[in-house]
């Protein structure tokens, strides 16, 4: 992974050369308006300095409708379409955005942000208090269809208390707001436009007040966005250009096969393309068109292995240590994913986050057959003459669920190899994605080889605390749920980070999953763009800070 | 007229059927497609109440029958997942891959009787050598695997066609071809075959006894009567396109309507799977229709009474 953001090159010399910060700039320049009209001077935003051009992405998969208050919001567009109150900095703070400051009352229940003036939605309605009440009222609603309303659980009102001021009111105290409100599914649309449009929002209409407008849209297909002539707010954490966009538009094109991907990418018809396959990765990457940046995969992506804690052979610690000991992730590492698109996983909570568990490879379970073998044997799964193991009596052969794509089927071939050794049979049953969720709520299984995929650790609230609607590996562990509802509960983002690890370092010690992979994505861009990058948090760089060299 | 509308109402049983099998099946499958109005992450009491929304818990023959009571009105449902009609999606994408199967379908008929007259007429030569080997390897190629090289001769190697899209008429040519070459393989193999039966016929030593120039006797004798196979598996043919289609859009990015159906099936939206194996159904039945209409042009002695 590439460090933080490089620099947008070459095109803002003038703000950039100038001693002072951007912000004292702003200041300067709006004193001396004059100036603003004399070719050469101080430029507050980026409107002359634009190089033009497109750049064109490529993903293998796309949502259905374009609406972030159902359950679609468009993968990648959405962020560049679509504003928030905050945006999460490169040092994981979260810092102004449509919101220019905030204040937090003493007891945590109410936060009001003073929204910056001047911001307009594409459709040219203002971005206030009232907008974005609206908004939020209607994400979270639990009648209403968006997919993250429980996120929203906390707030028990939001009140617009002026025409910039917006106050959130809590029922209790919710520093994991923060986390809700920056991600994707929390970008503001405009009111108007979504009411105003009825069937058509989403799929032919779209309006956000980013800093590329929605233009057109084949679902699955390809989707077009344009320069937002009237942007200059880009958030000052994150972009060194106000606005608005140094290119005239993006394209994101949707190709669901990853050999045909690839084609696209070497003939030139893509500019940067994610998802590179593993295998293609040596043979691109000594490519002289192209250079390659990572992030970790869906903010977080964990592949691991759940075992059902309501079978009888996973009740005793032992045995879930032994299973541990006998899977061999650097091997899937390595085999699998290259060591360059995944990495052996020991924690369930990745590196990236501050809230990881710092020592989890020292009391994560590093490869030992031999340790797993005995561990077996304590917990009551003797071997026969032909090595396979039996408890209580009862010839041991276990079930795994796993999805058919071709990474997860070559990683249960492995675990199932692993076992072996071990003693233990294991059946393998593969099915589309769905259908294996569905498996996977019916509880039919020993083992379930998952990926999950989020950018906070609230994640092991909804995984792990008893009957909680994620948790399908019967797990019921009343000291873990009151280390993670005191995380997810916790006053201050440092406690909460703590309380993380704390459950981290728990749930390791007492083998409840079989972590495996912290994956990461591949992605390949072309050498002439420009400002392009993501962070050490896998965050992108603003669009205003891209450009294509001609 | 009598023949048509015999024809027409003959393929309405046959549409039953066809959407009695698509519906079990679907249903059948594993994955339930309320979790796609809901989202994996749902309370029991959302669940419920979104199962009765969309009539999933009704009994299958009263879901069954609301479905085909609504598709005779030309309702075929909401996507499950973009709550679209489904008929606005079909007819978004239906013209894409009518594009690319009739273009196939053109494609394999020009070079396929081309092909097979030539072997025919040649028959022993090195050209009919080469024109039985190629076809042979025509129908034993995957329609995934030829569309990907082409890709990498055509888009990354010569850089003369576009690899993925349709958003010019460029894009279409590589997917026709991928999909057009099966069959232009099967069409001359089959051309080759009556072609020699029929220049074996007595009317053709006759012809050639009357002075007739060989192409005459080729074309305006032989010919017609090889096309007779050639047209009967024309409906079947209309069948093998539609399908191929949906392995040839998927390698190819393309927005048709086999990658709607793929992405259906998937993602369990049970009113577009219902909706677009109906509609192609519905294809299938007229063009097999229209061969019946051709084939009674090509041999006079087919009488519709």
């Amino acid at each position: 992974m590439v460090g933080k953001h490089n620099a947008n090159a070459g095109r803002l010399d003038a703000l950039q050369s100038f001693p002072f910060s951007r912000r004292t700039a702003v200041a300067a320049a709006a004193g001396l308006a004059g100036l603003m009209v004399v070719p050469g001077g101080l430029r507050v935003a980026g409107q002359e300095q634009s190089t033009g051009g497109r750049l064109t992405f490529g993903i293998n998969y796309d949502t259905a409708v374009f609406d972030q208050l159902t359950s679609g919001t468009s993968p990648l567009a959405s962020p560049w379409v679509f504003e928030n109150l905050v945006i999460r900095g490169d040092d994981g703070n979260y810092e102004p955005w449509v919101a220019e400051s905030w204040t937090t009352s003493d007891d945590g229940l109410e936060i009001t942000f003073n929204i910056r003036p001047g911001i307009t939605f594409h459709d040219g309605t203002p971005v206030n208090a009232e907008a974005i009440k609206w908004f939020y009222d209607a994400a979270r609603d639990p009648d209403g269809q968006h997919i993250f309303s429980a996120s929203y659980a906390a707030v028990e009102d939001i009140v617009a208390d002026d025409e910039l001021v917006v106050r959130f009111v809590f029922s209790a105290p919710s520093v994991a707001f923060f986390d809700t409100i920056a991600s994707s599914f929390a970008g503001i649309i405009s009111q108007s436009a979504y009411e105003g449009s009825g069937d058509d929002y989403g799929i032919s209409i779209v309006v956000g007040s980013g800093p590329l407008k929605f233009s057109e849209w084949t679902p699955n297909d390809t989707m077009t966005l344009v320069r937002n002539e009237d942007y200059n707010w880009a958030p000052e954490a994150r972009a060194q250009n106000a606005g608005p966009t140094l290119i005239d538009d993006a394209v994101v094109r949707m190709i669901p096969e990853a050999a045909t991907a690839i084609a696209s990418l070497e003939a030139d018809e893509l500019d940067v393309l994610y998802g590179v396959p593993v295998q293609d990765y040596d043979r691109l990457s000594n490519d002289d068109r192209f250079m390659f940046k990572t992030r970790p995969k869906y903010g977080g992506a964990l592949l691991h292995l759940k075992m059902n804690h309501g079978r009888d052979v996973f009740s005793d610690v032992r045995a879930r240590q032994a299973f541990n000991y006998a899977i061999d992730r650097e091997g899937i590492a390595a085999a699998v994913y290259k060591n360059i698109a995944g990495e052996a996983a020991y924690g369930y909570l990745p590196p990236h986050f501050p809230s990881h568990f710092e020592g989890a490879k020292d009391i994560g379970y590093a490869y030992d057959p031999e340790q797993a073998k005995a561990l077996l044997e304590e917990a009551g799964f003797t071997a026969g003459d032909d090595s396979a193991r039996s408890l209580n009596g009862e010839p041991v052969v276990l079930k795994m669920i796993s999805t058919n794509r071709s990474d997860e089927i070559a990683v249960a071939q492995i675990v199932q190899t692993n076992l072996k050794d071990i003693g233990i049979e294991l059946q393998i049953e593969t099915n589309t994605p769905s259908a294996t969720f569905e498996y996977s709520q019916s509880g039919d299984f020993d083992f379930y080889l998952a990926l999950w995929g989020w950018g906070s650790p609230d994640i092991l609230n909804s995984s792990f605390v008893t009957g909680a609607d994620s948790n399908r590996s019967a797990i019921s562990d009343p000291e873990l749920d009151t280390l993670l509802e005191e995380a997810i509960g916790a006053p201050s983002i440092e406690e909460l980070n703590e309380k993380y690890a704390v459950a981290d370092k728990y749930l390791i010690e007492n083998a409840m999953w079989v972590p495996l992979i912290f994956q990461t994505d591949l992605i390949a861009v072309r050498n002439h763009v420009q400002g392009f990058d993501f962070n050490d948090l896998g965050d992108p760089t603003f669009p205003t800070d891209w450009s294509v060299e001609k | 007229m009598r023949f048509v509308l015999r024809r027409l109402l003959g393929a309405i049983p046959s549409l039953i059927v066809v959407s009695i099998f698509i519906f079990t099946l679907q249903h059948l499958a594993p994955g339930d497609p309320t979790y796609l109005v809901t989202g994996p992450v749902v309370s029991d009491e959302v669940y419920q109440r979104t199962r009765m929304q969309l009539g999933l818990d009704e009994p299958l023959p009263v879901q069954y029958w609301t479905f085909l009571s609504n598709a005779f009105q030309g309702d075929l449902g909401t996507s499950l997942l973009s709550k679209r009609p489904t008929l606005d999606l079909i007819v978004e994408r239906l013209p894409k891959t009518l594009a690319v199967s009739l273009g196939a379908m053109a494609l394999s008929y020009v070079i396929g009787m081309t092909a097979g007259v030539i072997a025919a007429i040649k028959r022993g030569s090195v050209w009919d050598v080469l024109v039985m080997g190629i076809a042979t390897l025509g129908m034993a190629v995957p329609g995934f695997w030829l569309g990907l090289m082409l890709i990498m001769l055509f888009a990354v190697r010569l850089g003369w066609l576009p690899a993925s899209g349709a958003s010019t008429p460029g894009h279409f040519i590589l997917p026709i071809l991928a999909l057009g070459f099966g069959e232009a393989a099967s069409i001359a193999r089959v051309i080759r075959s009556s072609m020699l039966e029929a220049m074996g016929g007595d009317y053709i030593r006759t012809a050639r006894a009357k002075g007739l120039r060989e192409q005459v006797v080729i074309v305006r004798h032989a010919l017609r009567n090889a096309l007779l196979p050639v047209t009967s598996i024309l409906g079947m043919q209309i069948g093998f396109l539609l399908t191929g289609a949906v392995i040839v859009e998927t390698v190819f990015g393309f927005p048709g309507l086999g990658r709607l159906l793929i992405d259906s099936i998937l993602n369990k939206d049970f009113p577009v799977v219902q909706g677009v194996l109906l509609v192609i159904g519905l294809m299938i039945v007229i063009g097999n229709f229209f061969a019946d209409v051709i084939y009674r042009f090509v041999d006079p002695r087919i009488d519709f009474s």
